[in-house]
């Protein structure tokens, strides 16, 4: 029993990355959902595409929104003595 | 695949087994459990995956926990322990910190915190996304009527 990394038997340690892992997930959704939903499979892979951009610019677009909320429209509306 | 939709089928096996197998390399097989606490509420997605769902978790369950002696309950080892047997079942058993320099330790390494929820819920949305593949299967969707009446074929890339 040797302490070390092995793929799919332990963690990977990406703690500081984790958001990234979003990336790898939305690909393989598109992968698979677009198989089963789109009418003709010559525009598959332009689908797939579609798909992928669509998600993850969008959870960047609230990503950008939900830090402007946090770190400058809460502190400007309830501002913290001392913070 | 075996309707003779190939290209479709490839691309579904790709998205479901390629996000069961990105859980896996992100969680480890600690991803997988039908016994543990919270896990076994997420495990009844992951089993919509089919008998490889099964299969981690039965060489999760018989391959990676112990018991644990104060309990009496199977579950997996700390850093500071290591899993031998003891004539009947697999035991946790305390290291010295010798032994731990010597790199003795449990067999896996079990995600924690975000990384454990974003495997769990990668593997439960394999699953999910394997429903909507059955569904597909089973019941005839519109565009494939359109598809029909069009005289269009739908699938392989071949219109």
């Amino acid at each position: 029993m040797v302490l070390g990394y092995t793929p799919f038997v332990d963690a990977l340690g990406v703690h500081d990355q984790w958001y990234l892992l979003i990336i790898p997930m939305v690909v393989f959704i598109g992968i698979g959902y677009k198989a089963v939903r789109v009418p003709d499979m010559g525009d598959y892979f332009k689908e797939v595409i579609m798909f992928i951009i669509q998600v993850l610019g969008g959870m960047a677009i609230l990503a950008a929104v939900f830090t402007f909320v946090i770190t400058v429209l809460i502190p400007l509306l309830a501002p913290m003595p001392g913070v | 695949m075996v309707s003779g939709r190939r290209g479709r089928g490839l691309g579904a096996m790709v998205g479901v087994l390629g996000l069961f197998l990105l859980g896996l390399l992100i969680g480890g097989i600690d991803a997988v459990d039908s016994k543990s606490g919270s896990d076994r509420f997420w495990f009844i997605g992951q089993a919509m995956v089919g008998p490889i769902a099964f299969g981690v978790d039965y060489v999760h369950q018989n391959h990676f926990k112990a018991y644990d002696l104060s309990t009496g309950q199977t579950r997996t080892g700390n850093p500071d322990e290591r899993r031998v047997f003891d004539g009947t079942r697999y035991v946790w058993e305390q290291l010295s910190p010798a032994q731990m320099d010597q790199g003795m330790g449990p067999p896996n390494v079990p995600g924690l915190g975000r990384l454990n929820e974003i495997a769990m819920l990668s593997c439960t949305l394999a699953g999910m996304l394997n429903v909507i593949v059955f569904l597909d299967a089973l019941i005839v969707t519109p565009y494939r009527k359109i598809s029909k009446k069009l005289g269009v074929e739908s699938d392989g890339g071949s219109s």
